[in-house]
């Protein structure tokens, strides 16, 4: 028997793309998402972001973000031992860690970052923007 | 660890059988099995979106897909791979203790 390959993660979100879906509710992370699901791949989240998102998220909002990152289809990406220099490097410049996972995250996949908070990435990712 | 497994024999049209039959034998239940989940994940976010309020149309489905795509297209993994390497360098040379690789990054 061939043994399963998990779809390829093509697509990242960040602090800002997690409060959009679960707190803003806005169709402008929820079609990214879903199109993601569509194509038969899958959608990432840095752990470290998923925990700032948790923590800012309440009530009804805590519970859609914690059934979105407990969908087949969102892989957690926890932080890893061969990305520290890069980490570091993304750390130092966007000033947030949760920031640094998902640039750090982009590059690895090879996928763009969704994020409505652009300007504190700079160049370097690639990004797709959403309005905040 | 291997799953479990369930033999089923069903009825499909032409067009399905020939697609599975060019999967081969063995191919074809992983080709069936992809495809359920794949609608499942489908039906699920579906639900979710429904739960949250969030209603997406095709017009919107198909603008997010186009602007991935087109972000995937202007990031080849060429491009990944010389991002990543650059960084690596300049901060493996801070590390060292070439001071000019930190004033570069930083200007």
């Amino acid at each position: 028997m061939t043994p399963e390959t998990r779809p390829p993660v093509r697509l990242i979100l960040d602090r800002s793309a997690l409060l959009g879906y679960a707190v803003l509710r806005t169709v402008h992370v929820g079609e990214p998402v879903h199109e993601v699901i569509e194509d038969g791949v899958r959608f990432g989240v840095p752990v470290a972001a998923a925990a700032e998102a948790l923590v800012m998220a309440t009530g009804k909002d805590l519970a859609l973000l914690h059934r979105l990152l407990a969908l087949p289809a969102c892989a957690l990406l926890p932080e890893r031992e061969q990305d520290l220099l890069e980490l570091t490097y993304w750390r130092r410049r966007t000033d947030r860690f949760d920031l640094a996972a998902a640039a750090v995250a982009g590059l690895a996949h090879a996928a763009a970052v969704l994020t409505s908070e652009g300007p504190r990435y700079g160049d370097g990712v690639p990004l797709i923007y959403f309005p905040g | 660890m291997t799953e479990p497994r369930r033999r089923f024999t069903i009825s499909v049209p032409p067009d399905v059988a020939q697609t599975l039959e060019s999967q081969g034998n063995r191919m074809a239940s992983a080709y069936v099995t992809e495809s359920v989940r794949r609608r499942k994940r489908v039906e699920q976010h579906k639900e979710l979106l429904l739960a949250a309020g969030i209603h997406v149309t095709e017009q919107g489905l198909a603008e997010a897909r186009a602007r991935r795509l087109g972000v995937e297209a202007e990031w080849p993994q060429e491009r990944f791979e010389a991002e990543r390497a650059k960084i690596r360098a300049d901060m493996e040379a801070e590390l060292s203790g070439d001071d000019a690789a930190h004033r570069a990054d930083a200007a």
